[in-house]
């Protein structure tokens, strides 16, 4: 798995020079007039420990989470064509918690699979061991709390017709923002 | 007047202290209405004191016709708003507004609230239980009030008594609730009486075999193993002791390493036997947790119990999961009081308790949170109401009855109550009701779950269990080695202030692989043990946070445990930076005012009291430091410097002076085992385990070092049994475990100790008596093991997930060493008991003299050093060692083959042939004549005539046929010569007239040739110990000198004593010449030799090399071996191309080589260094893996060797390599011969050294260091071209080759074979 990830993560490299097709992802940025929840769903194992709200000053929703104890994530689903190769990123600020994006492939029946990509992002804000017991410095993105893409690559099964895309609090106390959700086709 | 005022203020805050107000609503239509009479509702209340708390019992009865939802709440009013409010789980500071807390989990059913020094504390007795409870802050007119509910449904019929408890008391922090409550129920709070006290050592799995059962009593003390989470042993969940009815026998049972899933066919009465030999084995070492998870059932099995099928809110049946909680698909379950499945599942229970030998139970996954709604809700009275009014009854009621069951299970015969372990507990009955938790993470992941989870369990065991899970955390790729190093020693810190705050216990995924985890358990357990306080008591004055002592970001870190003689303080520093400053401790609040504390470490502690009673203590932390004082005393006034008595360890070894313990030989790697434990079959039989592990202590440890990291089930197979000290009544093995009287006695007559481990050697024998008194014979020899642990150090392979990251899993960790390379030891992390970077061993074994220095990071190098032909110093064969091997005689005789010395001291060729050294002046010729007739008389005597009559003379009669003769002087100018060659074998000689055929003839080196005058061996300066000894120290040296026999001299003596028997090297025979040598061995394995040769007459000299080299050995298949002899050319020899200055292949039979003329680079300075390499081409590890050199090269700096010296005496031949591809290098070359007056002397020194030649890569393997009068000189020489990292001092140049730039630590060699020495 982690060799996987590992795959994804050059593969994501690779794509960054690669052509990609159009965003297709609706309310992308969370700008809709109809509500920045619009085509989005908020998903958690326990509503009671998160603050969900469009932040105007960030431009961008934070989801904000006063325990450890549950994830919490916006959702969208996003029809894909079998066998293609997508991309999927997401601009975020992550002051204190857990990030997670992934994606969970859907067969045409409905049926969920383990099909999937996901990426997460630590803050390390919350973890004791930094930065007394470990320097910042030494923690992935050095403890730099500035605005970043983070994605992975998917090669779409031939049983796969669409992703629900998800993004959020992964058991993190704490705050993030996401600015924008992309899921993309690379064009070859 | 003081202490009147302070009665006063008792007595204002009794009178306020006033009972909290019931309010009981009823849940109709959605909503908390008051109670109509019409309802039926009778409440009666009782208030009664516990402790320092009150109990308000309220019996609640429905004596109506409907159903009801009540909701009992207790408000208490908790003074001003703006104070601080713990609501069981969070803590709150300066809450101005009401506050409701959103989460129900990890709720510690207490609330404090904390307003101007007053605390009120509201909450429920530990014996109340309930589905639902909730609590809140309700601020109002700037009144705190604090609201506790429990929510009940009672039919009709149905009564329930609920107890609130409140107290309001002066105090800083709201720990100081749990702590009154802890003290109040302390039955809760400690695992219950007769429970196994081995719960609060170290936990985790066996990870055993039925194969390996006899290793595993020497794995689990090693690693210090206490308890096992006896994982999922069951076919199928909810079948956890078989039944007929369900049992699959070709599904059978499960190994431990199948973990989770059958793999054995077999019956009920297999299983029964495989967890009878199973458990009875592991009790012996460890208390064993059997395993179940009573809120899932295999899904087929679930068809027989329907009555007990999981219900959620909706309606649906539970979660289902495969292949964890059970093989196949299993779900959610109902095993409370009430329904089949409960009843099945705690005979099952039963049954287990019966027949194995366990301590109690693991309940993995008792989250306790998850709501029931079928159908036995009714039959469960412990049930509550949700926010929609549906009636539903909480897992963790299932959960605590089936705990609350084991426990009160009949006794074992050993007073043993049934205990229970809980994972991942969410709710409080989870952990009331266990005897301890398992923490299925590290300290660093949930961390909000410590604290609340440790307040609840008060005294209770609290294991961490996920090991070092660190691969996320870190920048792997972009740090470097000393940075991975610390960041890891970080969080080894964090995970050791943190057990050491929090009261919790590492499991043995922490340990293996992790010697500081395994050194600090002793610690950890016995504060644990004592038990753990909720409330410190103490603080650190002028710092902030003392009203919440748990929080993460508190500056010191500080903890209290035990009681009496049994209590101890913790402060810590968990920052980067040196502390100080003045602990108070609080003693009245705990019973002992004026209490004196010492240092565990043994320092002197200096305790200061103020007029409470407050003991101060002035301290000092280094970054990230800690330290342990132990209570021992109290009222203390003034001042009180406490210091703690030497920790005697119960019994004393004789002689005192343990380092016997090392020497006692054990088994050898030819021989197999050494040892054998003798005794009488019953006096051994009483001492159970402890005998095997004995018997398996060297098969254990030298299997386990060739494979560390793996889980015990792997090495099925690596043990072997030639190593096993065999258990006999009778033994002639070289060390003698003596066990039992009759063995005592036998063994050691007349001794008569108590308390005693008694050693003796006799005869080259070694025996070992354990003599009881106050400690039995097995605590003797368990204490025995431990000792024997440090000359054998084994703590395991790391199996976390970041050793991978950097290749390490076979490596142990130790914190805080200077690279990484260093801080991963070997897997017997000697650090502390192998031999350190700055030291050499020395041992002498079955008469053998061995020497240990370092040889790489990896490894040591254990050399045996012997006597040559003439009984002067002489090299012997060296071998490999793992660097992390205990200093012991032991690791002496162990390891790999890298270098067969022989004949390593160079000798001085004069006319008659070489002397010193190994060798003999060859002078004399060795004569087969059959049936010769001579005798003694004719020694000097007779003379042989050859057949130019050259005269020779009888030295030695060797036997009826032999004879050892010598001719006449013929030198010239004072010069000795003797001739070999005219007295042949075909022509014969004559004697007195007859006429002697020899058949055989010899030439012959007359040996011994030379008169050791001193060999004097010192370590450190002081001459080794007679007999067996292993001994550690800094510098090794043998100051040697020896005489060389004239044969001048000697024909002299012979010719004047005629007839008479002449030893070769008697003194009367005057000396030729005296070598002195002095041999300096160091920690790097640089052996440095300076010589003196002083002639003592007039001596021509051909040759004089001081060192010579044999082939360097080549291990395992497809070896190369590869020669460097700088400052040569290319040249061709036998249609062959060499450049020995870049290295030449000489895996291939080198033909005899020449260094003269046109293949020396500079006359001016002649090769000096002659350096071999060996090694094994490995594809997979990328071609040539270069595993040894070796190297012998002159001083540069000093007598004979300087360049600008040797150029005019060995300019012509200063080395040349035979065919049989030795080596031999000149200090002195001269065909003719140098001719030496009596009393001159020449000087040379010179160095020898097996080295690492992967240190400095590919680019100049054949580089090394070497220690020269106590300065480090570091030659690096080029293969190829390109750059090296030069180690940081070296800086100033001795000599390069023309092509190499020395630059910002970095020597750069334009083109192979050139070189740079360098020095600090």
């Amino acid at each position: 798995m982690k060799l996987k990830m590992l795959c994804y993560s050059l593969l994501a490299s690779a794509a960054l020079a690669a052509a990609e097709g159009p965003n297709l992802l609706k309310n992308p940025d969370f700008k809709d007039p109809a509500g920045y929840r619009k085509n989005w769903q908020f998903i958690s194992m326990g509503d009671e420990i998160f603050d969900v709200r469009y932040d105007k000053e960030k431009s961008a929703v934070s989801i904000a989470s006063c325990s450890n104890e549950f994830s919490g994530y916006l959702c969208q689903m996003v029809d894909v064509k079998p066998g293609k190769r997508y991309i999927c990123r997401a601009r975020t600020l992550l002051p204190r918690g857990r990030i997670l994006l992934y994606a969970i492939g859907h067969k045409a029946s409905g049926e969920a699979t383990g099909t999937e990509g996901r990426i997460w992002d630590y803050s390390y804000a919350d973890n004791p061991l930094f930065p007394e017991f470990i320097p910042f410095e030494y923690s992935p993105g050095k403890g730099n709390t500035d605005w970043k893409n983070i994605s992975f690559v998917l090669d779409v099964p031939k049983d796969i017709v669409r992703y629900q895309v998800k993004v959020g609090s992964y058991f993190g106390e704490g705050i993030l923002y996401v600015r924008l959700v992309e899921f993309r086709e690379i064009l070859k | 007047m003081k202490k009147i005022s302070i009665t006063l203020s008792l007595l204002l805050t009794m009178m306020l202290f006033s009972a909290p107000q019931i309010e009981i609503a009823r849940f109709v239509n959605g909503k908390h209405q008051a109670v109509p009479d019409s309802a039926g509702l009778k409440v009666n209340r009782k208030s009664l004191k516990k402790g320092d708390l009150e109990e308000l019992h309220l019996t609640v009865s429905n004596q109506g016709k409907d159903t009801l939802l009540l909701r009992l709440r207790a408000k208490l009013p908790a003074g001003n708003a703006g104070g601080d409010y713990w609501d069981g789980n969070s803590y709150r500071r300066d809450l101005a507004e009401s506050y409701i807390p959103v989460l129900d989990r990890h709720v510690f059913p207490l609330t404090g609230y904390r307003d101007n020094g007053k605390i009120s504390m509201l909450g429920f007795a530990p014996s109340v239980i309930a589905s639902r409870f909730e609590r809140s802050l309700e601020i109002s007119g700037g009144k705190a009030v604090m609201n506790f509910d429990i929510f009940r449904v009672l039919y009709p019929g149905e009564s329930l008594t609920d107890i609130f408890v409140y107290a309001v008391f002066d105090g800083k922090s709201y720990v100081e609730a749990v702590e009154k409550y802890h003290l109040t129920y302390p039955e809760w709070f400690r695992p219950a009486p007769g429970v196994d006290q081995r719960i609060y050592g170290t936990g985790g799995y066996l990870s055993s075999d039925a194969a390996l059962r006899d290793y595993q009593y020497e794995e689990c003390r090693r690693t210090g193993f206490d308890w096992e989470w006896y994982y999922n042993s069951y076919q199928r969940s909810g079948d956890y002791y078989p039944s007929e009815k369900f049992w699959d026998n070709s599904l059978g049972y499960k190994q431990e390493k199948s973990h989770g899933k059958c793999n054995i066919p077999g019956t009920i009465a297999d299983w029964e036997r495989n967890h009878r030999i199973r458990t009875a084995a592991g009790d012996k070492t460890s208390a064993l947790f059997y395993y179940y998870m009573s809120q899932y059932c295999n899904c087929d099995l679930l068809k027989h119990f329907s009555d007990s099928r999981w219900v959620t809110a909706g309606g649906s049946p539970g979660y289902r999961v495969k292949g964890w909680a059970d093989e196949f698909w299993a779900e959610y379950v109902w095993s409370g009081k009430a329904g089949s499945f409960g009843k099945k599942t705690r005979d099952d229970l039963v049954k287990l308790w019966n027949n194995l030998t366990i301590s109690g139970f693991a309940l993995d996954c008792a989250i306790g949170t998850t709501p029931y709604y079928g159908k036995l809700v009714k039959d469960e009275p412990y049930r509550a109401y949700d926010k929609n009014g549906k009636i539903f009854v909480l897992e963790g009621v299932a959960l605590a009855y089936n705990m609350n069951f084991t426990r009160n299970l009949p006794l074992r015969k050993d007073g043993r109550r049934a205990g229970s372990l809980v994972n991942a507990p969410y709710n409080y009955l989870s952990i009331f009701y266990s005897d301890g938790e398992m923490h299925e993470a590290s300290a660093w992941e949930r961390t909000d779950l410590p604290v609340p989870h440790r307040l609840m369990l008060g005294r209770k065991p609290w294991v961490l269990w996920r090991g070092f899970v660190l691969a996320p955390f870190l920048d792997w790729e972009k740090l470097t080695p000393a940075e991975i190093n610390k960041a890891i020693s970080g969080a080894m810190d964090y995970l050791i202030l943190f057990s050491l705050r929090m009261g919790a216990s590492p499991s043995k995924m922490f340990v293996r692989g992790y010697p500081d985890m395994r050194e600090i358990k002793s610690l950890i357990t016995m504060l644990n043990r004592a038990g753990w306080h909720a409330a410190p008591y103490m603080w650190v004055d002028g710092v902030a946070g003392e009203d919440d002592p748990w929080a993460q970001k508190n500056s010191f870190w500080v903890s209290r445990y035990g009681e009496g003689d049994n209590a101890y303080a913790v402060i810590s520093n968990p920052t980067r930076q040196k502390k100080s400053g003045v602990l108070r401790i609080s003693g009245a609040k705990f019973g002992v005012p004026g209490a004196i504390y010492a240092d565990i470490s043994g320092k002197e502690t200096v305790n200061r009291f103020d007029r409470n009673g407050d003991t101060l203590i002035d301290f000092e932390l280094p970054p990230l430091g800690y330290l342990v004082f132990k209570q021992t005393g109290k009222d203390g006034s003034q001042k009180v410097a406490a210091k703690l008595p030497l920790k005697t360890p119960g019994f004393t070894m004789d002689p005192a002076d343990d380092s016997w313990v090392e020497a006692l030989p054990l088994s050898d790697d030819r021989k197999g085992a050494l040892a054998a434990i003798v005794g009488e079959p019953d006096e051994v039989a009483a001492l159970d385990y402890l005998v095997t592990s004995l018997s398996t202590y060297s098969a254990f440890h030298r299997g386990r070092l060739r494979v560390p990291a793996p889980r015990l089930w792997h090495l099925i197979g690596t043990f072997q049994a030639r190593f096993r000290f065999p258990v006999v009544t009778k033994s002639n093995a070289k060390t003698i475990f003596a066990l039992g009287a009759t063995a005592r006695k036998n063994f050691f007559p007349g001794v008569n100790a108590r308390d005693q481990i008694v050693y003796r050697q006799e005869k080259g024998r070694h025996f070992v008596g354990f003599f009881p008194g106050k400690m039995s014979e097995a605590e003797l020899l368990k204490a025995f093991l431990f000792r024997l642990d440090k000359a054998y150090p084994f703590v395991a392979g790391t199996m976390s997930d970041w050793p991978g990251k950097i290749k390490a899993g076979d490596k142990a960790f130790r914190k805080d060493q200077p690279t990484l390379a260093d801080a991963l030891v070997h897997p017997a992390y000697g650090v502390r008991f192998a031999l350190k970077e700055n030291e050499i061993a020395v041992a002498r074994r079955n008469g053998k003299l061995f020497l240990r220095t370092r040889f790489s990071n990896d490894f040591d190098l254990v050399s045996e050093l012997i006597r040559g032909s003439n009984g002067q110093f002489e090299f012997g064969s060296s071998r490999k060692i793992p660097a992390g091997l205990g200093v012991t005689s032991d690791a002496m005789l162990s390891g790999s083959l890298v270098y067969g010395a022989i004949d390593e001291g160079a000798p001085v060729l004069t006319t008659y042939g070489n002397v010193g050294a190994n060798h003999g002046a060859l002078t004399a010729l060795t004569l087969t004549v059959p049936g010769h007739g001579f005798t003694a008389a004719d020694i000097g005597k007779s003379e042989l005539l050859a057949a130019n009559k050259r005269k020779y003379y009888i030295l030695q009669i060797i036997n009826a046929d032999t004879i050892l003769v010598m001719s006449e002087n013929i030198g010239r100018n004072g010069i000795g010569f003797f001739d070999r060659s005219s007295l042949r074998a075909n022509t014969g000689f004559t004697c007195n007239g007859k006429s002697y055929k020899v058949t055989k003839l010899l030439h012959t080196q007359l040996l011994p040739n030379a008169r050791i005058k001193k060999q004097n061996f010192l370590l450190d300066g002081a001459p080794l110990p007679e007999g067996e000894f292993i001994k550690r120290g800094k510098k090794l040296t043998c100051d040697e000198s020896y005489e060389v026999v004239s044969p001048v001299g000697l024909l002299d003596l012979v010719l004047k004593n005629p007839g008479k028997k002449v030893d070769l090297i008697d003194p009367a025979i005057p000396g030729a010449l005296e070598v002195s040598n002095f041999y300096t061995f160091t920690p790097d394995g640089t052996m440095y030799l300076d010589q003196k040769t002083r002639f003592l007459e007039k001596t021509a000299v051909r040759q004089l090399g001081l060192l010579q080299t044999q082939i360097i050995y080549t291990p395992g298949r497809n070896p190369f071996r590869e020669y460097f002899i700088p400052k040569t050319l290319p040249f061709e020899e036998a249609g062959r191309k060499f450049d020995f200055a870049g290295g030449v292949d000489s895996t291939a039979k080198l033909p005899r080589i020449f260094f003269t003329g046109s293949r020396i680079a500079d006359p001016e300075n002649l090769p000096d260094r002659f350096i071999q390499i060996a090694g094994v081409n490995n594809a997979k590890k990328g071609g040539k893996v270069r595993e040894t050199g070796l190297v012998i090269g002159y001083s540069l700096t000093k007598g004979a060797t300087i360049p600008a010296v040797r150029k005019n005496a060995a300019g012509k031949q200063p080395v040349w390599i035979n065919v049989t591809q030795k080596s031999y290098p000149y200090v002195i070359y001269s065909q003719g011969g140098i001719i030496f007056q009596p009393g001159s002397v020449v000087e040379a020194s010179g160095y020898r050294k097996l080295f690492d030649p992967a240190r400095f890569g590919k680019i100049a393997p054949a580089s090394y260091t070497v220690c020269e009068n106590g300065e480090t000189l570091l030659y690096l020489h080029f293969s190829a071209a390109g750059s090296v990292d030069v180690p940081e001092g070296f800086s100033r140049i001795v000599e390069k080759s023309s092509k190499v730039l020395f630059s910002g630590g970095k020597a750069t060699a334009s083109a192979a074979g050139e070189w740079i020495v360098l020095k600090k």
